[in-house]
């Protein structure tokens, strides 16, 4: 092994000497490091551009999802979207639960994250059981949640009936409904924000800390100038992988409440799904799709910048 | 060093070409066969010495998939030279069938879950020239064949679905079989006072969407289309009266107005239909006899019995809704054709047909075989003279309706739209889809 | 030591609240289909009928040994594209380098059904329904974003000083990237293999549709033939699902301390 090594670097030094020729000069110019990312782009162009561009097409169409046949539509599915009442409840859901679970993965896993950063016995035990439903799959853990939340014979209304309250039908008011949706999301992924932040906290220096208590700075202080600044970069990691998942949320909704009841708990992504295969109306999830994915584009990237830059700063 | 280095991320780059330019080889070869994924058995029916794959697709589960997946087996017992890939793919399939519509990538052998002609017809090669044609049941073929003599699938049972109904509950608070629908409103009322609400005299588990649709596909025959005097041409030629939706929003808005419909209506799914039933916290479902399967592995004690949908119009009679159930179409486009008609056509044999019949408790597609649907031939027995009309939304509304209609259902009863509303929107998705449809 | 017992008290509390859903999967996984009694009861007996049964009937030997080789390949192909595809968009932060991280990350939100329908023509077309290299290959171009935006990020992170050193022992770029930088980044690959593993491993929505044999379908795709409009068998759904859970469970924990400690030997740092 240390033979080998150290031949090759005999190697690199003879190379180092030799003058490069014209094709290794264009391979080492700076510019040719780009080449690096090119297999990762081709593969974007074709199973996620190429499709893209059809998927636009699409929503110019009325297409119903599976003939052969379709009409041009113009801009038609996009107007659609201005006369949809459904829009607006849609819409603000998606927020809720794209805002909802950041706010609460992150301030959550922050605190477990916080106090499982201790030497005590058994945290290591904890952290997995924390991050076990992150394992699970979205739609199993849905419909566990929903032997909790159903109304007859749910877990939670078993418990009341113990204590002699009347049981409640949890997810048959739409408001409720989307908040327990979006705990269930926080509960299942809060897990890996709690494990990015545990890496944060402990890539802090513990001098850091000394040098802070020295000053006589309290918890709450110390906390706020020395950890929080230096966790700036796992925040932006958090937040921008639970933004994203947040506003695309699916299989909770699905084994919740199927986004009901009526349209009361539907998200963008629940409801394109719906228009495509219910009610066969491709060429509208399709423009819903591209208004989707310009909206989500534009919260996560102006977030991920808002963030880049405070890291920057720091 | 370096070289090398620079050198090995070449060999990565190299390769992921190569498999690039791979795909790109294989698709020339596809394209000319766009069928199935057997690209590589380039076998050819004459040449019977190689062996065939077809591929095969169904909605099925459970059981009822295992008595088709053993008929294949037999069939590939007996025929050694066809393979046969079965699969299953469960709440998905319909999904999976647009999309694979869409690529023009259907199975050789597929089924369609009542929707032979509609939405699978132009996809379907014609079956006419079968055999089994001449032994199908005449109460079946007109599903299955158009005006023109095309013969979609191969139907293997009958479905004939009415409302299924706990005999105990029934018999508890003395309620006789409603013939119409004031009595069986008079029913839930006697159920909903007499049991002081511990018995819903439905139930609808409405989370899962299409229970609610049922109460539309079942009610909209008696009100709209069984009577005499019917609206049936109406909603044919798109020139229906959508204001008189606003009647039927209105009965259903009443259901859960008066109490009738189980409290969690709005989260219950299908299962906790089933389950109500085999606990008797339930009188009626507006389900076909497969609910009363499902709830007998809940409760095996279960005494069930089914009943045809009751009539609304003075003078008109019950009826049941029906059509084709568990079928085989064969892709037109199926590059095994002719395995894929044997395939068929051995499950077309009296024997199979009715094995598979009765793992439905249904009656069987094919003439004089008789089927032992256990507890449920005195049923079909005694209903035996009872209308069969075809599903409402298959024939009169245009496909995609569906789901309007039980989101729409069940938005009314949340609150979410009044009567009026569910009506306007059924108007503006019957004419979009019926545009969409007539191109 | 009174601090410490409210500490653990927490931490009981902690456990008790997380370990519930999973006592509702595992009782259900015990029952059977008529056992209608309140969740919370114990199932009557210690009865693996359902695991046995699910077993068999799914095919989840073969449906495991499916999502292995799956998520390897997907894994092995996303930390080689990924790493390598990162470390100019760390290094080189040109506008144009810019533009392409901000495309890596757009990737990131694309609704997986905008693009399915034409995605499975393109599949049909290629020759690859039923194939892992396809589904692989879909599954890395999936992942592949946010690998390169936790890898962008973590190499940003590696002071340039590195880079620098790498010059003067007369390194090119090439090679200060595999030698110097790409044995630093194990920490993050670690949480790649944990992040991505686990999202191939319960892919549905592609599996379903690109996996239609039964013998290449993976754990998700068998399983869902359980549940359908008419019937469904939630208590075998429950015990394959634990089935399934338990190989990707043991790599968890295997790679567990390695993923916070090494993570926190330089990891994540601004």
């Amino acid at each position: 092994m240390n033979t080998v090594e150290t031949k090759k670097s005999v190697n690199a030094n003879r190379m180092a000497l030799r003058q490069p020729n014209a094709l290794q000069k264009v391979f080492l110019s700076p510019k040719a490091l780009n080449l690096m990312y090119v297999p990762a782009l081709l593969l974007f162009a074709l199973f996620i551009f190429y499709p893209m561009v059809k998927g636009i097409r699409i929503s110019f169409t009325d297409w119903d999802g599976y003939s052969p046949s379709f009409n041009w539509v113009g801009w038609d599915k996009y107007t659609q979207m201005l006369t949809d009442k459904k829009i607006f409840i849609t819409l603000k859901n998606t927020l809720i639960y794209g805002f909802g679970s950041t706010i609460f993965q992150n301030l959550l896993g922050l605190i477990y994250a916080l106090f499982l950063d201790q030497k005590l016995r058994g945290v290591g035990l904890v952290r997995t059981i924390v991050y076990l439903p992150v394992i699970i799959s979205p739609l199993i853990m849905g419909y566990i949640w929903y032997f909790f939340f159903q109304y007859d014979g749910g877990a939670i209304n078993d418990i009341r009936i113990l204590f002699h309250m009347a049981p409640s039908d949890w997810l048959s008011s739409g408001p409720v409904a989307v908040n327990i949706i979006t705990f269930v999301n926080t509960y299942q992924f809060m897990g890996i924000a709690m494990i990015i932040y545990l890496a944060g906290l402990q890539s802090i220096p513990k001098d850091y800390y000394e040098a802070a208590s020295i000053d006589g700075a309290r918890w709450f202080d110390r906390f706020k100038s020395v950890t929080l600044p230096l966790l700036m970069p796992s925040i932006t990691i958090n937040v921008v992988v639970n933004i994203i998942g947040g506003l695309k949320l699916f299989d909770v909704i699905v084994a919740l409440t199927n986004g009901g009841p009526g349209y009361a708990s539907q998200s963008l992504s629940t409801m394109m799904y719906n228009l495509y295969f219910a009610r066969q109306d491709a060429g509208y999830a399709a423009a819903l799709g591209n208004v989707m994915f310009i909206l989500i584009g534009i919260v996560s990237l102006t977030l991920l910048r808002m963030l880049r830059k405070r890291e920057v700063s720091m | 060093m370096k070289f090398m280095k620079w050198q090995s991320l070449l060999v990565v780059m190299i390769v992921l070409a190569g498999i690039l330019s791979a795909c790109g080889s294989s698709n020339q070869g596809n394209e000319k066969k766009p069928a199935e994924n057997n690209g590589n058995k380039q076998a050819t029916e004459q040449d019977s010495g190689k062996k065939v794959t077809i591929s095969v697709a169904t909605n099925v589960v459970g059981e009822q998939a295992k008595v088709l997946q053993a008929i294949a087996d037999n069939f590939m017992k007996e025929n050694p030279t066809i393979k046969v890939d079965f699969s299953a793919p469960g709440k998905d399939y319909e999904n999976m069938m647009k999309i694979k519509m869409a690529s023009n990538d259907l199975p050789d052998v597929f089924s369609t879950h009542g929707w032979a002609k509609l939405r699978y017809g132009q996809y379907l090669a014609d079956l006419k020239d079968e055999a089994w044609v001449a032994t199908l049941d005449e109460a079946i073929k007109p599903a299955v064949t158009d005006d023109a003599g095309k013969v979609y699938v191969l139907p293997m049972d009958q479905d004939k679905s009415g409302i299924v109904y706990n005999k105990d509950v029934l018999e508890k608070y003395n309620i006789a079989i409603p013939q119409t629908y004031a009595q069986l409103m008079e029913a839930a009322e006697t159920i909903t006072k007499e049991s002081g609400g511990a018995v819903a005299p439905f139930h609808m588990g409405g989370s899962d969407n299409w229970p609610v649709g049922q109460y539309f596909d079942y009610f909209a025959n008696p009100l709209y289309i069984s009577a005499a005097q019917n609206q049936s041409a109406q909603l044919l030629d798109g020139s229906f009266d959508w204001s008189n939706w606003d009647q039927f929003a209105e009965m259903f808005a009443d259901l859960h107005k008066k109490g009738y419909l189980n409290k969690d209506v709005l989260t219950a799914k299908y299962n906790d239909d089933a389950k109500a039933l085999a606990e008797g916290k339930t009188a009626f479902l507006f389900y076909g006899a497969y609910a009363i399967e499902e709830a007998k592995k809940i409760n095996p004690e279960l005494h069930a019995g089914f009943m045809p949908i009751p009539s609304i119009v003075e003078g008109d009679t019950p009826t049941f809704v029906g059509g084709e159930k568990t079928t085989w179409g064969v892709s037109k486009d199926s590059k095994n054709i002719e395995a894929a008609k044997k395939f068929v056509a051995y499950f077309a044999k009296p024997e199979n047909a009715q094995l598979v019949a009765v793992s439905n408790a249904l009656p069987s597609g094919i003439k004089g075989t008789a089927v032992d649907a256990g507890d449920l031939s005195t049923y079909y027995e005694q209903y035996k003279d009872i209308r069969v009309l075809p599903y409402f939304d298959r024939v009169f509304l245009p496909n995609g309706m569906w789901d309007v209609m039980c989101k729409n259902g069940q938005d009314l009863i949340s609150g979410g739209i009044t009567v009026k509303q569910f009506s306007e929107n059924m108007e503006k998705e019957y004419n979009r889809l019926r545009a969409a449809a007539v191109k | 030591m009174g601090k410490n017992l409210l500490k653990y008290i927490i931490i009981g509390l902690i456990v008790v609240v997380h370990i519930i859903p999973f006592y509702i999967l595992i009782n259900l996984s015990f029952k059977g289909a008529g056992d209608v009694g309140s969740k919370w009861i114990p199932a009557q007996s210690l009865d693996f009928g359902n695991f046995m049964d699910v077993w068999r009937e799914a095919g989840l030997g073969k449906a495991i040994l499916n999502n292995v080789i799956i998520t390897g390949i997907v894994l092995l192909l996303v930390i080689v594209i990924g790493s390598i595809a990162a470390y100019p968009l760390a290094r080189r932060r040109t506008r144009w380098n810019n533009f392409i991280y901000t495309v890596c990350i757009s990737c990131l939100i694309i609704p997986p059904l905008t693009i399915l329908v034409p995605l499975y023509k393109l599949v049909v077309d290629l020759g690859g329904i039923n194939t892992y290299w396809a589904i692989s290959l879909a599954q890395v171009t999936f992942a592949l974003p946010m690998t390169i935006f936790l890898y962008t990020g973590f190499i940003s992170g590696i002071p340039k000083e590195l880079d620098e050193a790498g010059v003067i022992d007369g390194c090119n770029q090439y090679s200060i990237f595999f030698r110097l930088i790409f044995p630093l980044v194990k920490p993050i690959t670690a949480t790649i293999i944990i992040l991505i593993g686990v999202q191939v491993w319960n892919d549905y929505q592609f599996s379903l549709f690109f996996l239609q044999q039964k013998s290449i379908q993976t754990v998700p795709v068998v399983l869902s033939m359980f549940i359908s409009q008419f019937q469904s068998n939630i208590n075998w759904v429950a015990a394959g699902c634990l089935i399934g859970m338990l190989p990707i469970t043991v790599v968890y924990l295997f790679l567990q301390k390695f993923f916070i400690k090494g993570m926190a030997d330089g990891a994540i740092k601004g």
